[in-house]
This record gives structure tokens, C-alpha cells and sequence, in this order.
């Protein structure tokens, strides 16, 4: 019997158990890590890379270098860069249909040459048609001195858009345009900028798993450029302990959980918002598909908004 | 007559101290039970009945129950769950290896007093009014989200029961059956809806040092409450809806002395864990 009296407090406590679920789905990467960079002929420098693969991890893989100018450079398959000849070449990787974004090495014969061009950030990469920007460009050694200098402005597409020598940028239409600033042979990198009628967008919540949720959510630029999420003061969803706002790509309460933005608990119906760009620098208003209501204990989706 | 009698007394003892019902203790007798009950749910039974995968929520109840009768017709009733731990699992995510770590609460839990009183007694059936006062000492949010804060898991519901029911009970003697059936209305505080509740018991007590019941047992809310108020999760949540049944064993190492087990299962259940409730126990009649 004391025996048995014993058995009971042994059960009173139990460790926190683990749940084994798989992966979320997510898009792959293919990254080169490095920014543009400079060379004076002759000088060697190894570039290395990152893939993620469809489950975020990091996986060691044999990518296809590519060069765009063999003249200027010599790219092994190992991702090592020998200088030739001055000039200018994209080199970037290629991995099963995925390719990672290009960067731009430049050869200068001397320290005295322009080595590398920077078009400033103009704080805003999406405009509306009609909108202008003026933009800005610096020319710098490969000792990073600046010259002062002359720049041409080029678009390549200008159905779109038109840019003066100046740099005073203007939006016609719809699309995705790249600008570019040189000073003779030498390029920068191009600048991306986005023309859409579209500074917002806006979905209606919807209950799930027959939960209720409804109102209006928005996602915005605020006037400092960043992205926001506002909840309406329409916005009303039920509540469980831990009843969190987030931005997926998928409704599945265990993805949202695993893969996607939490931007913040909440306890009250109606109006809320949420630094978006704060969380995610990179997000726009094309990063994720949903909103999601979730209870993220129990990874259950309680609504979505759903901006397509 | 004696014989029968007698066996008469000790199923009806049995019925008072194990089967409740319509029946009352005594004066000065009772009835104690230490227990521990288990609900390890990987699914949840949506609002509208679906069951859903979750991450699993553990809730693991240790509590002591007393039954003492203040005169023949008077009883009073403690249920107070002492310790009440829940946990949220870790997740560990197969090929990446991640851990989402999960998080647990201890705490005293929803203690529930009650007083029942026995207005009708015969030879056919024993029928009984009570009033339970559901007292909200729980937590109702504990653990640690990322950011440090109390909230994603509880050990109580935070509002105030108070149920009334009228429960009747009839012995089938010299038959070893009983049963027990009861209807009760739960008003409820904080925005939570108010409940009808209904039970059902079927006892067999025919075999030496055993006692077996069958028992049913109903919640069903009426959905007048506040729905952005008072929600919660798991076993604590607003509109809570089940039909449980399961059976009981209680087996008597002594006259007064015994071990119990028993398993609750739930259909037609909404927003509740969906997971079995196991419990054993230790009891003893006084």
C-alpha cells in the first residue's frame, strides 16, 4: 500500500515532450556572398556561396559558375576570380533552374581609375505612374577616394520610363525598370525600381477551421518607407491564449508557425498595426500572401485575410 | 432477510461513497480519493466538431476529493485539483533539425465546493438537489511566450461556476446493478456561456472486492456568452461542448480502502482537446 501511495506524486510531474513534424516547404536560395567589388589586374580573390534548400537548410552543392566577360576575368568552378584585363563582368551561379542574383566585378589598371559606381538609394524603389525621383551617383577609386565626375543615366527600358543627364528619373508606366549611371566603360550595378498603381494593398479576413474572424486588413508604405500592416476597426476574430498576428505564404496552422512572420500578439478586437519592414527589411507588398489569425500553441489558423 | 440486508447496506454504502447520485454520505461518514488524471492531446475538436492536428498540449491534474456528511441528508463535496501542470510540446522539425521550443505552467487549480442535500428517499429511488460554487483559482495564463510574457497556457477557466442539479439514483437490488442519472444548469461568469449539464451511471458491484460503473457524462453550453471574451484553450476554453463516457474500476484492497482507474473518451464534442482523460486514484470511505 505505501507502495502505491509512492507511485502518485511520481506521476505528478512529466517533462515537456517533442513533436516531430516535417520541414515547411519554402523556396530555395542561391546566394553568392559578396557584394560588387574591384580588382586591380592581375589580383586573385575566391567567391563562395550560400544554398538553402526546400527546407531552409544549408546544403553543400556543386553550382555552375558563370562569367559574362572572359576578357576581364578567368572564373574557375571553385568560384575563384584571377584578374585579366580592365574592364567590367557579372559573375553569378547556377544550381537545378535556380541562379542567384549577379554581382559586378570591375578591373582597373591603377589606383587612380574609377573603380566602382554607386547610385544612391533613392529611399523609395516603388512609384506610381507620373511620379519622379532624382537620383544620385558616386564614382570612387579602388582606394575608395571619390571623383568628381560627369555621369550618363540609362534605363533599359524606356517604354516605361525616362531619365535625364542629370539623373531626374520619371515614371510613365507599369513594369519593372533598372537604371543604370557610367562614367565610360564603367557601370554600376543597376538600380531596380518598380512602377505599380499599387502602393497598398488590401484583403477581407475570413474564419477558418470554423473559427470566426473578419474585417479589413491593409498593407501600406508609411511615409518613412516602410512597410505596415493595419488591422481595421472592423477587425474582430475569437481569442485564444496566445492569439498571434502573422504574414504566410500558406494557411496550414503549422507552416504559419514555421515559416512565417510573426508580427505580434494580440488580446483586443479592432484597429492594429505593425512594423512590417521592422521584422522583414526586404518585405514589399508582393512578400506574403496572407494574413493569418493563429493560435500559436496549438498552431491552429483561427482566419486569413487573403491579398490575392 | 438479514444476509440481504446487510448486502443491501454495503451496495448502498458502495453507491453513496463511489456512485454519488442521489445518494448522500451520512452523518460523520465520507468518502476521500486522491487521484491523478492525464489528457495528452495531439488533436483538438474544432468549433464545429472537425478534429484538427495541433501541437500537442499536455494536462496533468493531481487532486483530492471529499465527500462528508454534515447530517444523513446533507453532504458536502470538495474537489480541489492541488497541483495542475499543462505543457506545450517542443516541435523539432525533421530534416532541419529546428526546435520550436515549447512551455509548461504548474499551479493550483479550479477548486469546485459543493453542498447536496437528499429531498426524497425510498425504497424505489434516492434523489438529491446540490449547488456547486466552481472557484476560479487556476492560472488562466501562465508559461512564456518569446518575448517573456506570461500567457499561452492555463490551469483555469478565470470564471465563477455556479451549478445547480438535481440528480436521482435507483438501485436494482438483489440485483448487483445501480445507476444514477442528473441534469444541471451552470451559470457562469466573465463572459463565459452558461451550461446545461447532464450524467448518467450504471454500477455493477457483482463481483467480490470490484465495482465497475459506466459513466456518461455531458456538457452542452448555451452559447449566450460574450464570444470575444473569455476564450481559452484545451480543456479551459468558452462554449465547450462534449458527450464523455468511459468506464470506471474500483477495486477494494480493504473494506474501507481501494484503488481506482478509469477512462473518459468524448464524442460530439466542440473546442475541446481531443484526447482521452485517464485517471487513477487511491480512495477511502470513512
Amino acid at each position: 500500500m505505501r507502495n502505491l501511495l509512492l507511485l502518485l506524486p511520481l506521476l505528478l510531474y512529466s517533462c515537456i515532450g517533442t513533436d516531430i513534424k516535417d520541414d515547411v516547404i519554402v523556396d530555395r536560395q542561391l546566394e553568392l556572398i559578396g557584394m560588387d567589388t574591384s580588382l586591380l589586374v592581375g589580383e586573385i580573390v575566391q567567391f563562395n556561396y550560400e544554398y538553402l534548400n526546400q527546407y531552409g537548410i544549408q546544403e553543400e552543392i556543386l553550382p555552375i559558375w558563370n562569367n559574362t566577360n572572359q576578357d576581364v576575368i578567368d572564373l574557375s568552378q571553385t568560384g575563384l576570380i584571377r584578374s585579366n584585363s580592365p574592364g567590367q563582368s557579372f559573375i553569378y551561379i547556377a544550381y537545378e533552374g535556380l541562379f542567384s542574383d549577379s554581382v559586378l566585378i570591375t578591373v582597373v589598371e591603377n589606383s587612380q581609375s574609377i573603380a566602382r559606381i554607386e547610385i544612391a538609394n533613392p529611399g523609395l524603389n516603388r512609384v506610381m505612374p507620373g511620379e519622379t525621383l532624382q537620383l544620385q551617383a558616386r564614382a570612387f577609386t579602388i582606394e575608395n577616394v571619390e571623383i568628381d565626375t560627369i555621369f550618363n543615366w540609362t534605363l533599359n527600358n524606356f517604354q516605361i520610363a525616362s531619365i535625364d543627364s542629370t539623373g531626374f528619373f520619371t515614371a510613365l508606366d507599369i513594369g519593372m525598370v533598372n537604371v543604370s549611371a557610367s562614367v565610360g566603360p564603367i557601370v554600376s550595378s543597376p538600380l531596380q525600381i518598380t512602377i505599380s498603381q499599387e502602393t497598398q494593398k488590401t484583403a477581407q479576413f475570413t474564419g477558418m477551421n470554423s473559427y470566426n474572424a473578419q474585417g479589413t486588413a491593409t498593407l501600406f508604405f508609411n511615409d518613412d518607407n516602410e512597410l505596415m500592416l493595419s488591422l481595421g476597426s472592423d477587425f474582430q476574430t475569437e481569442f485564444a491564449l496566445g492569439t498571434f498576428i502573422y504574414l504566410a505564404n500558406s494557411t496550414s496552422g503549422s507552416e504559419v508557425k514555421g515559416s512565417g512572420l510573426e508580427l505580434g500578439n494580440i488580446t483586443s478586437n479592432g484597429m492594429h498595426e505593425f512594423n512590417v519592414t521592422a521584422l522583414d527589411p526586404n518585405a514589399d507588398l508582393e512578400s506574403y500572401r496572407y494574413v493569418i489569425v493563429l493560435c500559436k500553441p496549438a498552431s491552429i489558423t483561427f482566419g486569413a485575410a487573403d491579398f490575392n | 432477510m438479514k444476509k440481504s440486508l446487510l448486502y443491501l447496506i454495503l451496495i448502498s454504502f458502495h453507491f453513496q461513497a463511489l456512485a454519488g447520485g442521489g445518494w448522500t454520505a451520512g452523518k460523520g461518514q465520507g468518502y476521500a480519493k486522491l487521484s491523478q488524471n492525464a489528457i495528452i492531446a495531439d488533436q483538438f475538436f474544432a468549433p464545429d466538431g472537425e478534429i484538427i492536428d495541433i501541437t500537442t498540449i499536455s494536462l496533468y491534474t493531481s487532486s483530492l476529493y471529499l465527500e462528508y456528511g454534515i447530517t444523513d441528508k446533507l453532504e458536502l463535496n470538495v474537489y480541489m485539483p492541488f497541483f495542475v501542470r499543462s505543457t506545450l510540446n517542443n516541435v523539432e522539425r525533421r530534416q532541419s533539425g529546428r526546435i520550436e521550443p515549447g512551455d509548461e505552467v504548474n499551479s493550483f487549480g479550479d477548486t469546485d465546493l459543493r453542498l447536496k442535500y437528499q429531498i426524497h428517499n425510498s425504497e424505489k429511488v434516492v434523489i438529491a438537489a446540490s449547488l456547486l460554487l466552481g472557484l476560479p483559482l487556476g492560472k488562466t495564463a501562465g508559461g512564456k511566450t518569446k518575448n517573456g510574457d506570461d500567457r499561452i497556457l492555463q490551469t483555469g477557466d478565470g470564471e465563477f461556476n455556479q451549478l445547480i442539479m438535481l440528480e436521482a439514483s435507483k438501485s436494482f437490488y438483489p440485483k448487483a446493478f445501480y445507476s444514477s442519472i442528473g441534469i444541471g444548469f451552470n451559470n457562469r461568469s466573465n463572459g463565459f456561456s452558461d451550461e446545461i449539464r447532464w450524467l448518467f451511471e450504471l454500477g455493477y458491484s457483482g463481483f467480490e472486492d470490484w465495482l465497475l460503473a459506466l459513466k456518461i457524462y455531458s456538457i452542452h453550453p448555451l452559447k449566450n456568452g460574450n464570444e470575444a471574451e473569455g476564450a481559452g484553450m484545451g480543456v479551459f476554453g468558452n462554449n465547450i461542448q462534449y458527450i464523455s463516457f468511459g468506464p470506471e474500476i474500483n477495486y477494494f484492497i480493504k473494506n474501507d480502502f481501494g484503488i481506482s482507474g478509469g477512462i473518459g473518451l468524448a464524442i460530439a464534442s466542440k473546442n475541446i482537446l481531443a484526447a482521452p482523460n485517464y485517471g487513477i486514484g487511491l480512495f477511502k470511505t470513512f
